[in-house]
């Protein structure tokens, strides 16, 4: 149990350093390459796949 | 040292002590009393009874750092048998008693006291008595008898005596003798010694034991059937049961005689043999008896087996059995204390009561050192600091402490060398260590320093985090606006790739308003897309007011890389609205620490459950059970 726990208890604090230092969060998000540099002067022209919620 | 030539036999006797004023000569057995200038012969001493002690004339030792020799004795007879009071002469020029029955040895010296003594008729076991400023309890009230003496005596002895004696037992091994045997009683205070602490040499030699030589069983015959009769402890012993008729005789002296007949329900075979040798931690043992007793408790019978051990030198030890938990039990030297809730506390150490119960002898085999007698009942009340016990038996003449210690069945088996198995362990019991009760305190220690070391990344991350506002902006959404996508100006996220926080606010009321983000790197291309809707409602009906959602939100991006960034924004909503969006860059968060913690907690709250459900099923045999599992108050402090 000991031996469990130090092992267990090294990577739990292993993750939380890790999770500390990179800021780790659950938010849902994606993460999208090389989108167009035109955007910024034709905000539409970028589709966002988070911008048809279905809202009535 | 005085030598003299006995008037009687012409041998010479010697006077090793000033304080012996008696001498038996060891080959006529004449008294020979010491005057100033001259010896008495007043007559032959009665003939000394024939017994097992490993204690002889001539015999050193230590004693509290001070060389010690045997000089004489005196042999007491009483209920359980024999015993004797060795006269020794200490190297310092005292002179005191070595007392000696069954194995247990104490150290006396004759001393003046003011405090009144009770009367021998008013004892009773139990009592409490006061002795020169120190407290003591009776553990022994006996009318017993001196059957003779031998070589060196401080007083005469002759034919022998009647006397009647009290033994007291006080704290830290302390014990006194009261001996009524003359008009003014007679104090003797000193203290229990344990058999190696004395470092004796010349002692009298028992065959098998001290020496190679084989040792051989005395063989008796049964004085009710005929039946072949085998005594093993080398006359220590009081009584020997028949194998064949049951018959109990009595061997505390020559005159043997049947004290009852032990007629068994069933025969029992004991898991050890009878004549097995163990090896202990104290030395080697010998099995000579074994005994089951039971109790009962709310009509039920509950029986556990007891087996006697033998040592020549050493006395005896106990090994009790119940549901297969071993229990290796001596004598204790020392009289527990009581303390308020009755508990007990030995050697610093508190002894919780256990159980207490009326116990009587079931069925029993061997020889025994007292006489012991089928139907036999004491009370007896346990009381445990595992894998430590204590056991206190009371019957009407004695009153006994004795302490004990969990043995593994491995450690038995390993003792005897046993080939057959011993059986399975059922339960918890009572003095049995928990295995849970080391790794609680381990792993809660393991667990504080996690915690710790977890709580300074997480102060480190508080105090270097940037927590710095690095944007915002105050946007409007309108519905008939053709193009609402919107971007920001260009803003610097600096340090490590770590946490961004959008955080966002709209005046909404009884609305909503959706909002799709996207926070793009302006050097990569790397957008990070995601969508938040903020609304808010808020009403009354006939439970009164309500109010339903939050005119802000927040999300944390992680472990967003430096660079430049903008925003881009397309709302979407219900009605028309003004919203603000702020991004932080680098915001300390506690949730990792809270959640590791709470992780890192299961282990020793898993530990603690263990212990406790271990703890719940062994008071479940007590006094005391515990009435709840899941109760982690203790429930027994009645």
């Amino acid at each position: 149990m000991i031996r469990a726990f130090t092992v267990i208890g090294a990577l739990l604090l292993g993750a939380f350093t890790y999770g500390t230092y990179t800021g780790a969060s659950f938010g849902s998000y994606d993460e999208i390459k090389d989108v167009p540099k035109s955007i910024r002067n034709n905000p539409g022209v970028y589709r966002s796949i988070y911008s048809r919620v279905p809202h009535k | 040292m005085v030598k003299i030539a006995c008037p009687s036999c012409g041998a010479s006797v010697t006077f090793e002590s000033t304080y012996s004023i008696l001498a038996v000569c060891e080959h006529c057995r004449s008294t020979l009393v010491r005057h100033d200038i001259n010896v008495e012969d007043i007559g032959k001493m009665a003939t000394l009874q024939a017994d097992g002690s490993p204690i002889q004339l001539g015999t050193r030792g230590e004693y509290q750092n001070v060389s010690f020799s045997v000089v004489g004795r005196i042999q007491l007879r009483f209920d359980r048998g024999i015993w004797n009071e060795w006269h020794v002469t200490f190297n310092d020029g005292r002179s005191g008693w070595l007392g000696e029955a069954g194995g247990t040895y104490a150290v006396s010296f004759l001393k003046q006291t003011d405090t009144a003594i009770p009367q021998f008729e008013k004892l009773t076991v139990g009592k409490k008595v006061e002795l020169r400023g120190k407290t003591y309890r009776v553990e022994n009230v006996e009318s017993a008898r001196c059957i003779a003496g031998d070589g060196e005596l401080p007083f005469q002895v002759l034919g022998g005596y009647d006397a009647p004696v009290a033994d007291l037992r006080g704290e830290n091994n302390t014990f006194a003798t009261v001996d009524y045997s003359e008009d003014e009683p007679l104090v003797f205070v000193g203290e229990y010694v344990e058999f190696d602490d004395f470092r004796f040499s010349n002692l009298r030699e028992f065959d098998g034991w001290s020496n190679a030589v084989q040792a051989k069983a005395k063989a008796l015959q049964c004085i009710q059937c005929g039946g072949a009769v085998t005594q093993r402890a080398l006359l220590q012993t009081s009584s020997v049961i028949c194998p064949s008729c049951g018959a109990i005789i009595d061997t505390s002296n020559e005159t043997m005689k049947v004290l009852s007949t032990f007629v068994a329900k069933a025969w029992l075979t004991p898991h050890i043999p009878l004549g097995a040798r163990g090896k202990f931690a104290d030395g080697e043992f010998e099995l000579i008896g074994f005994l089951q007793r039971y109790i009962v408790v709310e009509g039920y019978e509950y029986r556990w087996r007891e087996y006697l051990l033998f040592n020549p030198y050493k006395g005896f030890r106990w090994l009790s059995e119940y549901d297969g938990h071993w229990n290796y039990i001596k004598a204790s030297l020392s009289r527990p204390v009581i303390v308020g809730n009755g508990d007990l506390v030995l050697d610093g150490k508190v002894f919780r009561h256990f159980q207490s119960a009326t116990a009587r002898v079931d069925y029993v085999i061997g020889e025994f050192y007292w006489r012991v007698q089928a139907d036999e009942t004491a009370v007896v009340s346990d009381f445990i600091s595992p894998p430590k016990l204590i056991s206190v038996e009371k019957n009407e003449k004695d009153l006994t402490y004795s302490v004990g210690e969990y043995l593994e069945p491995d450690a038995i088996a390993q003792a005897f060398k046993l080939t057959t198995p011993l059986p399975a362990r059922i339960g918890v019991g009572a003095a049995q260590p928990s295995p849970y009760a080391d790794a609680v305190s381990k792993v809660g220690s393991l667990a504080l320093l996690f915690l710790a070391i977890a709580l300074a990344i997480q102060l480190l991350s508080l105090a270097f985090s940037q927590n710095k506002l690095v944007f915002q902006t105050n946007l409007v959404y309108n519905a008939q606006d053709a193009e609402k996508s919107r971007v920001s100006d260009i803003f610097e996220l600096t340090g490590r790739a770590t946490n961004v926080m959008v955080r966002t606010k709209a005046n909404v009321s009884n609305a909503w308003i959706y909002l799709s983000m996207a926070l793009i790197n302006d050097d990569t291309g790397t957008a990070y897309d995601f969508g938040r809707e903020i609304g808010y409602y808020f009403g009354s009906d006939a439970d009164g007011t309500w109010t339903e959602g939050s005119q802000s939100d927040q999300l944390f991006l992680p472990a967003v890389p430096a660079g430049h960034y903008y925003l881009r924004v397309e709302p979407e909503g219900s009605a028309p609205a003004t919203y603000s969006i702020q991004i932080y860059r680098d915001v300390p968060r506690w949730w990792h620490f809270l959640l590791t913690s709470a992780l890192l907690l299961l282990f020793p709250l898993g530990a603690v459950w263990k212990q406790r459900n271990f703890e719940y099923r062994r008071w479940s045999e007590s006094d005391h059970p515990m009435t709840k599992l899941m109760n982690f108050e203790s429930e027994d402090d009645e």
